[in-house]
């Protein structure tokens, strides 16, 4: 079924592993699927690990995994379900050392593209930031103020530039943004969020 | 001089060459003309002319040819002394010059050299150069060189030959491939003798695309010459624009301290003034002024402080120039500024720098409130045209219009006085309420001048709309009576071209009968005349006079479109309630309410409303006022406004917004697609420089995030700080 190794004993047994979470109709793993093996990997579906599991596969969008996706685990050798439970570990670490790849597939991953979204919701943004940011190796010292910024300024939207800026924003500033120009091409919602911190440390 | 080996040419004038004595210190290069032996070759080097004239014998000796020769370089270069500086005797295995040269020099300079017409004709057929074209370059060069004899200009014809010649000259290096390798630091700079190096002869020839490369490879606009004269000046005296603004562009990027800058900016300034290149002169004006007001902010914030503190409130309130004088009031507040700019200055520098912090404060201090200014000008202007003009005598009406712009320049957000000086025009031409069409068009050339022929494209384009409308309604009329179709009224179409003029909301209204059959008669006659146009008519601008009859005489009614449509209908009826006016019209309820408020309720009262009182109602009754009397035979009925004012001036700035957005959107691309990648902050200089009014770095930004999501733009992957165009 693979297209590129018919037949190894090891894809067959991925294969099958495919075959018992996808949906009947179709040839991907949907929402039923995704829950299903959830549940079979002991984690919770809004689990980081998750998140980390869809960028290996390189999901397009939430609860979705084609059969061609599914073969990135061959690099693991999962052929059970307790192999993808050992493996998810090693995709974590992945993700951390490819942070910056990791972090920019989040924004597109939380795009519901069915429903013609270009923007991320704001409420989306920022779960997907507490989560992508949610591991002891890779946290951001902005995250909850910036958080508090966007909510209490009920943002709609947030741009795919904003997103992956705010990566840089977080890894090259400081805490209390000293080092912080908005004469550099910051997008404007960055201007606006450290205006804000510093007017409200004045206060 | 010489002395007695040679005699003047009975051809040649004596002061002229005593001139050349005197100039040519000590007659040096006299001298080594005479020194020269026949069969040499002479090489003139001096500022840009470089030249080289066999000198050779003939049957008068040496003498005359010699003495044609350099008096040529005078004739050529004016009175002035420094472009023959000195004279090299080279020999002829040194420089490889071609037979041709000479038969150029004599196809520029006809009879110097003194050929018989057949030999000409022989050198000409030689001469693999003298295609007609070439003789006509020639030619246009002299006339060019002609023109400027007072000027201190090398003729560019010399210098362009003398690179040629050097491209050209037979042996290693191909044609047109020498400057190229020069540039490259692989021919040797001998080759192009001690005269100028190369960038100084692309800026004289106007290579803009040699220029940049040059510049681009860090060799500085400011570069000198033997004689001292930097890149720029080589540019100015051809007074070619590309390489002037090549070279101020990469000037404005700081190549060069400051106060050399500025003053060989300004020695530019006034060599181009001198040329009489005057779009030269204000681009590099306009440059020298920013580059001044750039180095003096800081003074500048000073200065602003100052005259904030103290006299800003008083401006403030001075500067409602609708109640106020404009040109006044920009002396009063130039004195202000004047006063603290010199108040501040008496610790710095001298009286120039004074002026320029006076002109850069004042900027500062009159665009204090943003938009305002250029919003107010348009204002004064406005009723100045309308009334203003009475009994004033030409030359006060010009002063006038002088004191406004000198407020004007300084105001930033000219696209702001634009579209508030479209609107209330457009009202003037219409209504009729200007009062000379005359002073209309000064005050348009006037801005033209002022702004450039961009700006004023659509004010222009208004007043000749009315022109040509003036002639079409005379065609009009005698198309009428040669097709013999009687007018049942008369009808006076102004057509405008929808792009010049303010846009008029849409309205629906039923039109009596005989205003449809004249709009379309009208409208035949014109379409038959223009293919291809649309007309639309605009009900909401239209003017009517009414005949009408009342007991206490006949009276003109001048009303507007809508009164008239209202009014008419009592021609029907004697009595109407509002709620049967408007099914009868069309016309929306507000607008209708006020136009019967101003026939029932206002000072002139053609109608009788019951019940009386100052508003209207749906249910309310009307008829006709058959008492109604004035002493006057023609009644103007003024339209009620609505209290629109402040509403329609929200919508103006409101609409140049919108503009600005678009302006920003669209200068952001141009410049994008023009560089490909660019860092945000030259990103925003150049932004600066072309936008015509004043906006913040964060509006840019939020225009190139829109540009990024809409994928114009994106961001370097690997440098947030860069935006690449994507095509």
């Amino acid at each position: 079924m693979f297209r590129r190794s018919h037949g190894s004993g090891h894809d067959k047994a991925l294969n099958q592993l495919f075959d018992k979470y996808k949906e009947e109709r179709k040839d991907v793993i949907g929402i039923a699927g995704t829950e299903q093996l959830c549940a079979d990997l002991e984690v919770d579906p809004s689990d980081v690990r998750v998140l980390a599991f869809a960028w290996r596969l390189g999901a397009s969008k939430m609860c979705h995994f084609t059969r061609d996706q599914w073969a990135a685990l061959r690099d693991f050798g999962v052929k059970s379900v307790a192999d993808m439970k050992r493996a998810l570990p090693k995709i974590m670490d992945e993700a951390i050392a490819d942070f910056k790849s990791y972090y920019e597939f989040t924004y597109t991953f939380g795009l519901d593209v069915d429903r013609g979204e270009r923007t991320l919701p704001a409420e989306t943004a920022i779960a997907l930031w507490r989560l992508v940011f949610s591991d002891p190796r890779k946290q951001s010292v902005h995250l909850d103020s910036w958080l508090a910024f966007l909510e209490e300024k009920k943002v709609k939207g947030i741009s795919k530039d904003t997103w992956d800026l705010y990566l840089v924003f977080t890894e090259t500033i400081d805490k209390d943004c000293t080092n912080y120009d908005a004469m550099e091409a910051w997008p404007s919602l960055l201007d606006e969020y450290v205006e804000h911190l510093k007017g409200g440390e004045s206060q | 001089m010489g002395d007695g080996g040679w005699s003047l040419s009975g051809r040649l004038p004596a002061p002229q060459l005593h001139d050349i004595e005197r100039q040519l210190s000590c007659g040096r290069a006299v001298q080594a003309y005479a020194n020269a032996k026949v069969g040499q070759w002479l090489i003139r080097i001096g500022d840009g002319i470089v030249t080289r004239n066999h000198v050779h014998n003939n049957a008068a000796g040496r003498p005359t040819d010699i003495i044609g020769q350099v008096v040529r370089i005078f004739t050529i270069a004016g009175s002035s002394v420094p472009f023959v500086t000195y004279i090299r005797l080279v020999r002829p295995s040194e420089a490889k010059i071609r037979s041709t040269d000479y038969a150029e020099d004599e196809l520029l300079f006809p009879g110097r050299v003194g050929y018989s017409a057949s030999r000409l004709d022989e050198i000409k057929a030689r001469c693999a150069l003298t295609t007609a074209t070439d003789y006509q370059q020639y030619q246009a060069h002299r006339a060019w060189a002609a023109r400027l004899t007072h000027s201190p200009l090398p003729p560019p014809s010399m210098a362009t030959f003398f690179v040629r010649y050097v491209d050209e000259s037979p042996g290693d290096i191909p044609v047109g491939a020498g400057r190229r390798l020069v540039w490259q630091g692989h021919a040797p700079k001998d080759k192009y003798l001690d005269l100028s190096s190369p960038i100084h002869m692309m800026a004289f020839e106007g290579d803009v695309a040699g220029l940049n490369r040059l510049l681009r490879k860090g060799v500085s606009p400011l570069a000198r010459d033997c004689n001292n004269h930097t890149v720029l000046h080589y540019a100015c005296w051809t007074g070619h624009l590309r390489t002037i603004t090549a070279l101020l562009g990469r000037l404005g990027q700081g190549v060069a301290a400051r106060t050399e800058t500025v003053a060989v900016v300004k020695e530019c300034e006034a060599l181009c003034q001198s040329l009489g290149f005057v779009t030269a002169h204000r681009v590099i004006s306009r440059f020298r002024a920013r580059l001044v007001a750039a180095a003096s902010t800081k003074r500048a914030t000073r200065i602003r402080v100052d005259v904030s503190e103290h006299d800003l409130l008083r401006f403030a309130s001075l500067s409602e120039l609708s109640h106020t004088h404009a040109g006044a009031v920009g002396e009063r507040a130039a004195k202000l500024a004047h006063g603290s700019g010199n108040s501040n200055d008496n610790s710095s520098n001298g009286a120039t720098c004074a002026a320029d912090d006076e002109d850069s404060a004042f900027s500062t201090f009159i665009n204090k409130r943003s938009n305002k200014p250029a919003e107010l000008i348009a204002g004064y202007l406005d009723s100045f045209l309308r009334k203003g003009l009475k009994g004033k005598r030409e030359d006060e009406v010009e002063r006038t219009f002088q004191r406004v712009l000198d407020l004007f320049r300084f105001v930033q957000g000219k696209d702001m006085f634009e579209a508030f000086y479209q609107d209330s025009l457009s009202r003037r031409l219409l209504h009729q309420k200007t009062a000379s069409t005359e002073y209309e068009k000064l005050l348009v050339s006037k801005l033209k001048l002022e702004c450039g022929a961009n700006f004023t494209s659509h004010l222009e384009g208004m007043l000749k709309d009315i022109d040509i409308s003036a002639q079409l309604n005379a065609d009009f009329k005698t198309h009428l009576e040669v097709t013999r179709q009687q007018p049942s009224m008369e009808l006076y179409v102004n057509v405008l071209t929808t792009s010049n003029w303010p846009t008029y909301p849409k309205v629906n209204v039923t039109l009596p009968p005989d205003v449809v059959r004249m709009q379309e008669l009208f409208s035949q006659f014109y379409c038959n005349k223009h293919k291809n146009r649309k007309l639309q008519w605009q009900p909401s601008q239209g003017q009517c006079i009414l005949g009408a009859s009342f007991q206490r005489g006949n009276k003109e009614l001048i009303v507007s479109l809508f009164q008239a449509i209202v009014l008419l209908l009592f021609n029907d009826s004697q009595k109407l309630t509002c709620k049967e006016i408007q099914q009868a019209t069309g016309i929306d309820m507000p607008t209708l309410k006020r136009t019967l408020q101003s026939l029932a309720c206002g000072k002139i009262r053609v109608l009788a409303k019951s019940p009386k009182g100052k508003e209207v109602d749906e249910t309310d009754k009307f008829i006709v006022n058959y008492k109604f009397s004035n002493e006057r035979r023609r009644v103007k009925i003024n339209q009620i406004q609505m209290k629109q004012t402040q509403a329609e001036t929200d919508a103006t700035s409101e609409k140049v917004f919108q503009d600005r957005v678009f302006a920003i959107d669209a200068a952001i691309v141009r410049v994008m697609k023009a560089r490909k990648t660019l860092k945000h902050n030259f990103l925003l200089t150049e932004l600066f420089q072309q936008l015509k009014f004043p906006c913040k770095p964060v509006d840019i930004k939020k225009r190139v995030e829109t540009l990024i999501e809409r994928d114009y733009l994106e961001r370097d992957p690997n440098d947030p700080q860069t935006y690449k165009y994507l095509a």
